[in-house]
This record gives structure tokens, sequence and C-alpha cells, in this order.
């Protein structure tokens, strides 16, 4: 159990002897040399290696030169990339590791400012919004429509007074009698 | 096999300061180091051509097309695709050669737009690849040619369903989560090193020989049958 243990420690040992064999450290290759499990895993990891080899690519077509010359020939009579181009391919394909989301971070902030800025002043130079003169009649017909409304059911309520009156079982009058 | 080694004659003497301190957990705080020192070199010839050396540009293509392409051929499976980016990877070299910095080796900057390409390419057509068989543009293994346009003579078919091995690394390869397979396609048939390939993918050295690592280690499992 306690070879295992080590063994286990020892696996990510094992990429330096895979990937950098040179600058792996004398304790692991010591302990490879001396552990069965270890020299199996290795060996298997190099025949896998070797085995890729069987991937072949193809050669380059005889065109792919006389493509990318006439495609450089346009590029030449292009315009030159402009200079936010220049900075954001100096981000994108450089070497600096964090400068990229930083500097779109940076980025992001300044355009939430700026942008709130611009929306700020032109929010206050606007004029308060007035509604068109459209709307204004379409509203006043829809008032004019719903009061119609009212006005009908309340007339089509005075209209059958009896009705009332005869299904009120309380009523005194003596014509329903 | 037409394992493709990259040039070293730019690497400069100050490679990597920190080489032979132990694993390092992050990108180490070395000096600068200029890779533009020697003349010859590609950095210094690249910051010749963003001073308008239009011959070192020449140059550069004449070294580097055909590792490119099979670099993209085995990212994207096709020849004339592949093709086609890489003319597009030489072009963006051209069109950012001002933003490039001796600080970065050539081949590094050169992987890093090629990366991001394929990987551009490969979202882009994740749908179309789905539906189409990926082997049938492999190039036949004695002539090692493509047809540029799809081919369905009998040979190439044949060829491919004899050679089970080779299809069986190509998928499993592909199988392999996208930062993982871009490090072993530039690590086991770019010829280059784990600290380079940390270069590329913008990861620490430790994070690097663990993600070429787990892909062996997935990819001796996948292929034991044919070890």
């Amino acid at each position: 159990m306690k070879t295992m243990n080590k063994c286990a420690a020892m696996e990510e040992k094992l990429a330096d002897m895979l990937l950098d064999e040179a600058s792996a450290p004398a304790k692991v290759k010591t302990h490879v040399a001396e552990c069965a499990s270890c020299q199996n895993e290795l060996k298997e990891l190099r025949a896998t290696m070797g085995l890729m080899d069987a991937w072949t690519a193809p050669e380059p077509s005889p065109y792919f030169m006389t493509r990318l010359n006439a495609r450089m020939r346009e590029e030449r009579e292009a315009p030159r990339l402009s200079w936010f181009q220049r900075i954001r391919d100096r981000f994108a394909y450089g070497p600096q590791m964090h400068a990229g989301p930083l500097a779109a971070t940076a980025m992001t902030v300044l355009l939430l400012i700026g942008g709130g800025a611009y929306l700020g002043v032109t929010n206050v130079e606007q004029p308060v919004p007035q509604p068109s003169v459209n709307a204004i009649v379409v509203r006043d017909l829809q008032t004019l429509d719903s009061n119609k409304q009212v006005l009908d059911q309340l007339e089509a309520i005075s209209d059958n007074p009896d009705d009332a009156i005869t299904d009120d079982p309380n009523s005194d009058d003596p014509q329903a009698q | 096999m037409a394992t493709l080694v990259l040039d070293k004659s730019g690497l400069g003497p100050g490679l990597n300061p920190a080489r032979g301190q132990g694993a390092v957990l992050n990108q180490p705080a070395a000096p600068r180091v200029n890779y533009a020192e020697d003349e010859s070199s590609d950095a210094a010839i690249m910051l010749r051509v963003a001073a308008g050396d239009e011959a070192g540009f020449n140059f550069l293509v004449g070294k580097y097309h055909r590792a490119m392409i099979s670099f993209l051929f085995r990212m994207v499976h096709n020849q004339a695709v592949a093709e086609e980016l890489a003319q597009e990877v030489f072009l963006r070299v051209y069109r950012s050669r001002e933003s490039y910095r001796a600080e970065a080796k050539f081949t590094t900057w050169l992987y890093r737009i090629a990366t991001n390409l394929a990987v551009n390419h490969a979202r882009d057509t994740k749908h179309e690849r789905s539906a189409q068989n990926v082997y049938l543009d492999a190039p036949d293994e004695e002539s090692g040619t493509t047809p540029d346009v799809a081919d369905d003579t009998p040979t190439i078919e044949q060829t491919m369903l004899r050679d089970e091995r080779m299809a069986a690394i190509r998928a499993h390869v592909m199988e392999l989560p996208e930062r993982q397979r871009m490090a072993v396609l530039m690590h086991k048939y770019q010829g280059m090193d784990y600290k380079q390939i940390g270069e590329v993918l913008k990861l620490s050295e430790s994070a690097t020989k663990s993600l070429l690592f787990r892909a062996y280690q997935t990819l001796r499992e996948k292929l034991k049958d044919f070890v």
C-alpha cells in the first residue's frame, strides 16, 4: 500500500520523465528506475506517443504559395490597419499574460463611464417628451367611446324599471300582485 | 513520419532563465528576453518585416508554411481548409507586423495566431462538422498527398478503411478537450516543448505539463488496442 501511495504521488513526476527527461529531478529518475509500475506506465505512454507517428499530414498543394502571393499583393495595396486594430492585435497575440483581460476591463469601465456621461448629457438636452397629436386624438376618442358605453348601460337599466320591481319579492306595488 | 521540428536557431541563449529551478506555478518573473539579439533569428527578421522588409516576410512564409499547414490540417481535418487558414495566419502576421515584440519567439507568436484562428474556425463550423465524415479527406499514406477537392476514388476510402489505426489516433486526438488537443498537436507533431506550448496557450509551465500529461494518459487508454 505504501508503494502504491508513493507511486500515485510520483505520477505527476512521470510527466517530467515523459516531457522533459533531461531536466527531471534525480529523485524521480531513481524512483522510476526502481519501480516496475512507474516504468510500465512510462513505457506505455511512450509507446502511445510513438504510435501517433502514424498520423501523417499532407504536403502543401503546389498552388499554396501562388495563392498566398496573390492575397499578399491585394493586402499590400489595401489600406493599413487602424490604430485600434493594431492595439487589439498587440493584446491578442502579445506576450503579456494578463494584459488582455486587464485591457478589456479597462476598456469596459471607460466605455461605461464615457457612455454614461454621454447619455447623461444628451438626456439633459433632450426636450421633455410630448405626446403626438395623433395619440391625443386617439385617447380622446377612446374616452368618448367608453363614456358612450357607460351611458348606453345606464339607459338600458332605466328602460326596464319594471323588471327590477317585478323581481323584488318584497315589493308592495299593487300592480305587481 | 515527417515530424516537423522547428528551427531552434532563433531561440537565443536566454530562452528560459527559470529552467532548472523546479516547478513554477505561474509565468516566471524573469527578465525580458530579446529574441531579436541574433540578427539572423526569426524574431530579428520579423522586426525587419515590421520596418518594411518584404523579403523577410517571404523568407518566414517559406520557412513555416509547411508547419502551419500540417498543424492546421490536424486541427481541421481538411487540406483545402487548412491551407486557407494558413494563408489567413500569414496575412494576419503581415497585418499585425508592427505589433510583434521580440519578447516572444516568432514561432510562439505565429502559433498563437494559428491557434486563435483554428479554434474560431472549429467553433464556427461545429454543426457542419458533426454531419460530415471527417476521414474522407485524409492523405494517401503512400504519396502523402490529398486532393484539394473531395475525391471519391475508391483508393482513398479503401486506404482509410484499412487504416483503422490512423483513424483511431485522429478521432481520439480530436475528442480531447480543446486545449489538450492543441497542446498535443504542438508537442507531438510540431516538435515544440511544453515551455513554448505554455507560452502559446498563455499557461504556466506546470499547467502545460499537466495538460499534456493528462492528454497522453487519455490517449494511452483510448489507443491501447493499437499499441
